[in-house]
């Protein structure tokens, strides 16, 4: 087994999906919130990566790359949601877009 | 015998008529009329299991079992008892009936409303042949859906109320029976009604008298009642009251008594006094109740206590009786409802104060109506008669004043039936009835005259029912809970 | 026998069936002929069965048959069982004779009614209905037929359905006779529990597992109860003469000839539970004599042709009640085939005068019909004389032998005997008011203007608004059919006395013995104490009546509160507004105003306030933020990670 410690690559696993979480949390623009939420998907990709190089077993690489799959069709909804609202002329502030609560 | 294939048919084809109804894109004569053939080819596959049922045999016939969670012992399985095959054969009549009604009444959305009637009677269907409990489970819900539908959209002007009523009483009771449901089915290790055996516990018994006596509706739980009744399309409500509280009564005989015999013993002398008051406080408001389909309605909830108090004699002459009276009040109540419907359509009121003198002129309206209201008070010699007196016979051996509270019923019911029959036939005529409007059409007359005639039938030959529910012994077949 | 026993049954069933579906397709004339055909074909069948049933030895003259199971729950089993014996063979005969008679007899009495198909359709499931109930093997189906005569006879009562009080009357006798239906429902659940099964022989022999003590009473006193509604005695009486409200020949045949006599033949038929139970058995006896005192004295003032007739019917059957109610079983059957055959007879005797005169039944409005109507008129005074028991009219045979045997049954029946005797002055009174009043004296003004004139179209014309129904009318007297009947039925009366004559012959109570084997037998001095007595207070009452109503030598007394306590027949009909309607009526309304309304529709209310209340509250969590959703699952994770690592 070459290269760093597994620990290495989860702590930065980790890193990664906190500076997401903190994004989607504080910031207002939905581009930003669905770049951030990029982010933590990749975070979690990297420790399953990592667990999966650990345990020297493919699992956790094909999980990866379903979830590859899943963020790349996630952000297409997404983008064509905010395209949507732009076209409506609303305002991109995820604070103001609350017609979910009914 | 091994026709099981049959029952599963029976659940299925419905099922499948109804989404094939709904997405063949037909013009509306044309939708109805499939509908009413899907309708009538389901009724001719009941005389088909009732031509390979055999009546002699106590026991479950007809039976289809394939294992659906195999660690948890459910499956789906199903199957026929004497009278689980009456009340289907019930439901498809009485289905087959509102099916043609509706379409000679003309409908909106005709797709989707046949649609909606045929899944609802697959769904009744697998509620009387179910012998999984959860499959029972999903049948009973399954069954809510188009209802909640067909009185929702279809219905009244205050049918969006009714339809919440309805909704929100009847799901409190099935979570309860959920829960039971579960419990019952983990303790016992199996979730088959056939395999599995008694249980003692009060609560579960509970569980499952909640809903049944909810959807029955057994007082003091009918306050959905007189609304959905009112609201929904008189076909709908002829459901209703005919076929949808039977599945309730069904539901206390197949698994409320069957499985629990010490809490039922517990319980009996409470269940029996809900029944009584029931019996009483339902003829009473239907003496009062100031439309036509509030003294159906308040009748129903009368009749149900009565049938309630045969179940809970538990002998051989109440559970006869009940059996006999949920097949002839289904039957019934459907016919009056239809008539309701009739007449409204006819005078744009249920009023009874605005009706009368329809007599007159309109002899196939005045023989109809007539003919099932003194069937329906009972009047000896009737099919309901039979069941009465079976029921009130059985429950007089638990305690005699039952019977006297009965008797005195039969006395009320006289009154509120004659009530009704003279308030619509009799007399002057009331102010709104017109001389433009007709008796009773052929397309009506063909609906109704099959619903009468089979309860002539059954006045002739009660013992068609009394004698094939239980293949002997009818407290003998519930207290070996049904192998 | 069996068969003639069963066609017998059916028949009529089989006209009812044919009329209904027939509709418009038979003519009014032809349902007619059709109900008379098949009511004629049961007399004659009725008739085959008894030729049969003589050919027997006495003792082996029971032959039940069962077509099948009607009925069944486990063990039991309630067939479809008739039962041919002396006893019904007797009712059958009469009740399918009379019926005949009077079915024909509605032929020309209805003609021109527009809803005459309907008419016969229910005088038919009448006959039917009858004649199951004397024909029911077990006591259910005798039961049913109990139940469907109440309702033929609510069915032809409420006929003209446009009149508010025929609809009214038909109600109250349905209503009463149901009251009567549940009290004998109650004494049948007592049997089946006792012995198990409703057959006669089964339960008749096994009358002792009916425990000697309350349970024989309480099933004679349900018995009783249903006895008692159906045949019109106190306390259950007040819907008979209600029920004139329906056509004459109705009357005739239902509520004077057959229907309201079918408690005298249920305590006969059962009369192994009613000896079971003895104290029962007097108390019939008892109420028997009260209604026929009080139904003769209310006879009295009343005004209207048919109601006087209606209630002498109820004192008629109070001897009935009082014969079978002191045991004298042959005698009370005796009295109640020769008051079929005087009772039809005054009933449409009393009919063709109605007709005659557009629909009135006034009796203050008649008089003098003598010359008018002097067929009427015999058939009419054949009837009463019959009635008052003047002999060699039946009446006089049949009711004196009951009294004869009133006499023979210790100090109860000699009380009893003093009652009937003064029921006989009264009859006496009561009848021949009737007929003087009627028949004799001048022709009124309002005769005058409908027979002799000559012109009735022009009559008919002028009282239809005053009575669209009755007022079909025909010249003189009537078509044949009505009077030939008529005719037949005054022969009958007549004569049909001498069929026994007690003491002497008695062809009847010998035919009658296998089944109800009478507990008391008058000595020939008893009988003939009896005879004079009542013959002589028989003419003392038509003296009476003969100086007031015909030579109107005296006046009648005048005592305004006996007047008002008759008129309002002893206010049974207010007293029982005021016991049980009026209470049925509040309870059902106060239930619905402060029990439905309030709380079990108000608990719903509460219900969907609540819902809604919790649905609101969780609503206020949903702020349709997205970060507060992220933020609320982030701290749910951290939460429950910091639970999974501290729990472990």
């Amino acid at each position: 087994m070459k290269g760093p410690d597994v620990v290495w690559y989860l702590a930065l696993a980790g890193f990664l999906f906190c500076t997401g979480a903190l994004g989607v949390l504080i910031r207002r623009s939905p581009l930003i919130v669905l770049l951030s939420l990029e982010i933590m998907l990749n975070g979690a990709n990297l420790a399953l990566i990592a667990f999966s190089r650990h345990y020297a077993q493919g699992d956790g690489q094909i999980f990866a790359l379903t979830v590859m799959a899943v963020a790349a069709s996630e952000v297409v909804v997404g983008l064509g949601l905010i395209v949507a609202i732009a076209r409506k002329n609303l305002d991109l502030d995820v604070d103001k877009l609350s017609t979910l609560r009914g | 015998m091994t026709s099981g294939w049959l029952t599963t048919v029976l659940i299925l084809f419905p099922i499948a008529a109804g989404l094939l109804v709904w997405l063949l894109p037909l013009r509306p004569f044309a939708i109805g009329s499939t509908a009413l053939l899907f309708a009538l080819i389901e009724v001719g596959l009941w005389i088909d299991s009732v031509a390979r049922f055999d009546f002699s045999r106590p026991g479950l016939q007809l039976d289809q079992r394939t294992s659906w969670f195999s660690d948890l012992h459910v499956s789906y399985h199903v199957g026929f008892y004497g009278f689980s095959l009456w009340l289907a054969g019930l439901t498809v009549v009485v289905l087959a009936a509102a099916i043609g009604y509706a379409f000679w009444a003309g409908r909106d959305r005709p797709r989707a409303y046949y649609g909606l009637m045929l899944i609802l009677t697959g769904a009744i269907v697998g509620v009387f042949v179910a012998q999984d409990l959860l499959l029972f489970y999903v049948f009973w819900e399954a069954m809510l859906i188009p209802l909640y539908f067909l009185v929702g959209v279809w219905g009244g002007a205050g049918r969006l109320r009714a339809t919440l009523l309805f909704v929100i009483y009847t799901m409190a009771g099935s979570l309860l029976m959920l829960a039971s449901i579960i419990v019952l089915g983990l303790s016992q290790g199996t979730f088959d009604l056939v395999d599995s055996g008694t249980n003692g516990s009060d609560w579960i018994f509970l569980g499952f008298v909640a809903a049944f006596a909810v959807k029955a509706p057994l007082f003091p739980l009918h306050a959905w009642l007189p609304e959905a009744y009112r609201e929904s399309s008189p076909e709908v409500a002829a459901v209703l009251s005919g076929v949808v509280s039977k599945a309730a009564a069904y539901g206390f005989l197949r698994i409320a008594i069957s499985k629990f015999p010490e809490p039922v013993a517990d319980f009996r002398t409470p269940i029996l006094v809900l029944a009584a008051c029931g019996l009483v406080y339902g003829s009473l408001l239907a003496f009062r109740a100031p439309d036509v389909r509030g003294v159906i309605a308040y009748s129903s909830l009368a009749q149900m206590g009565l049938i309630v108090l045969g179940l809970f004699a538990v002998n051989d002459l109440g559970l006869n009786g009940a059996v006999l009276q949920m097949v002839n009040h289904g039957l019934i109540s459907a016919t009056l409802f239809l008539l309701a419907g009739g007449i409204e359509r006819r005078t744009s009121t249920g009023e009874l104060a605005l009706l009368g003198g329809m007599a007159r002129g309109r002899p196939a309206l005045a023989t109809m109506l007539m003919t099932a209201g003194v069937i329906a008070l009972a009047v000896p010699g009737s099919a309901a008669f039979a069941g009465e007196f079976a029921i009130l016979a059985g429950v007089f051996q638990t305690g005699w004043g039952w019977a006297v509270v009965g008797a005195i019923a039969i006395v009320l019911a006289a009154m509120y039936m004659l009530r009704l029959i003279s308030a619509v036939l009799h007399q002057a005529p009331g102010p709104a009835v017109s001389e433009a409007a007709l008796d009773l059409r052929p397309a009506e007359l063909g609906v109704l005259v099959p619903l009468v005639a089979l309860l002539l039938v059954l006045s002739a030959w009660p013992a068609a029912i009394t004698d094939h529910s239980f293949g002997g012994s009818a407290s003998h077949a519930v207290s070996q809970v049904f192998k | 026998m069996i068969a003639a026993a069963w066609i017998c049954l059916l028949t009529p069933l089989g006209a009812t069936l044919a009329i209904t579906l027939a509709g418009s397709r038979i003519t009014r004339r032809g349902a007619g002929y059709l109900a008379t055909a098949s009511v004629a074909a049961s007399f004659v069948s009725a008739v085959v069965a008894f030729a049969l049933l003589l050919g027997d030895s006495p003792e082996h003259r029971s032959h039940p048959s069962t077509l099948w199971s009607w009925l069944t729950a486990g063990q039991l089993d309630f067939g479809l069982r008739i039962l041919v014996d002396p006893l019904s063979v007797f009712m059958m005969l009469v009740v399918a004779g009379v019926g005949s008679l009077i079915v024909a007899y509605s032929i020309g009495y209805m003609d021109g009614d527009d809803e005459e198909r309907r008419y016969f359709a229910y005088m038919a499931l009448f006959v039917f209905s009858m004649l199951l109930l004397v024909q029911g093997g077990n006591l259910l189906l005798l039961f049913v037929g109990w139940g469907l005569v109440g309702l033929s006879s609510y069915l032809l009562i409420g006929f003209w359905h446009d009149r508010p009080s025929a609809i009214a009357a038909a109600k109250k006798a349905f209503v009463m006779n149901a009251i009567g239906d549940a009290t004998m429902a109650l004494a049948l659940f007592v049997v089946i529990q006792r012995t198990g099964s409703l057959d006669f022989e089964t339960v008749f022999t096994h009358t002792g597992a009916l425990g000697g003590g309350w349970a024989v009473n309480l099933v004679a006193l349900g018995l009783l109860g249903g006895a008692v509604a159906k045949s019109a005695q106190l306390p259950l009486h007040t819907w008979l003469p209600d029920a004139m409200e329906g056509p004459t020949p109705v009357s005739a045949l239902i509520h004077a000839a057959t229907m309201v006599t079918a408690g005298v033949y249920l305590i006969v038929r059962t009369n192994p539970i009613f000896e079971a139970a003895p104290r029962v058995l007097e108390l019939a006896a008892g109420l028997g004599a009260a209604t026929l005192v009080l139904a003769g004295l209310i006879a009295l003032v009343q005004t209207d042709i048919k109601r006087v007739i209606a209630y002498s019917t109820m004192s008629q059957i109070g001897y009935m009640f009082l014969a079978v109610g002191l045991g004298a079983y042959a005698n009370g059957m005796f009295h109640l085939m020769t008051h079929a055959f005087f009772k039809a007879l005054l009933f449409m005797a009393a009919g063709i005068a109605i007709h005659a005169l557009a629909g009135e039944q006034d009796i203050r409005k008649m008089g003098g019909l003598r010359r008018l109507m002097p067929f009427t008129y015999i058939a009419f005074l054949v009837g009463t004389l019959s009635l008052t028991g003047i002999p060699p009219f039946s009446g006089f045979f049949s009711k004196d032998s009951i009294l004869g045997a009133a006499l023979a049954q210790g100090w109860y029946g000699q009380v009893l005997w003093g009652v009937g005797m003064i029921g006989t002055f009264l009859t006496g009174l009561y009848a021949f008011r009737l007929f003087f009043v009627v028949f004799w004296g001048e022709p009124s003004g309002f005769v005058r203007e409908h027979l002799m004139t000559g012109s009735h179209a022009q009559a008919r014309e002028g009282h239809l608004s005053h009575d669209g129904h009755e007022s079909h009318m025909h010249a003189g007297e009537g078509p044949l059919s009505m009077t030939l009947t008529v005719g037949v039925l005054t022969v009958l009366a007549a004569t049909g006395g001498l069929l026994q004559f007690a003491g002497v012959w008695t062809p009847v109570s010998d035919w009658l013995e296998p089944v109800a084997r009478p507990l008391v037998e008058a000595t020939g001095a008893q009988e003939a104490v009896s005879s004079v007595l009542a013959v002589g207070l028989g003419l003392a009452g038509i003296w009476v009546a003969w100086l007031i109503y015909a030579k109107r030598r005296v006046q009648a007394p005048r005592l305004a509160t006996v007047q008002a306590l008759l008129e309002h027949k002893f206010y049974f009909d207010e007293l029982y507004g005021l016991a049980f309607y009026r209470p049925a009526v509040l309870l059902a309304t106060g239930l619905t105003r402060f029990v439905e309304q309030p709380l079990v529709l108000g608990s719903v209310r509460g219900l969907v306030r609540g819902v809604r209340e919790l649905g609101l509250g969780t609503g206020r969590i949903q702020t349709g933020l997205v970060r507060t959703y992220a933020l609320s699952i982030a701290a749910s994770i951290a939460v429950v990670t910091v639970v999974f690592l501290a729990v472990r």
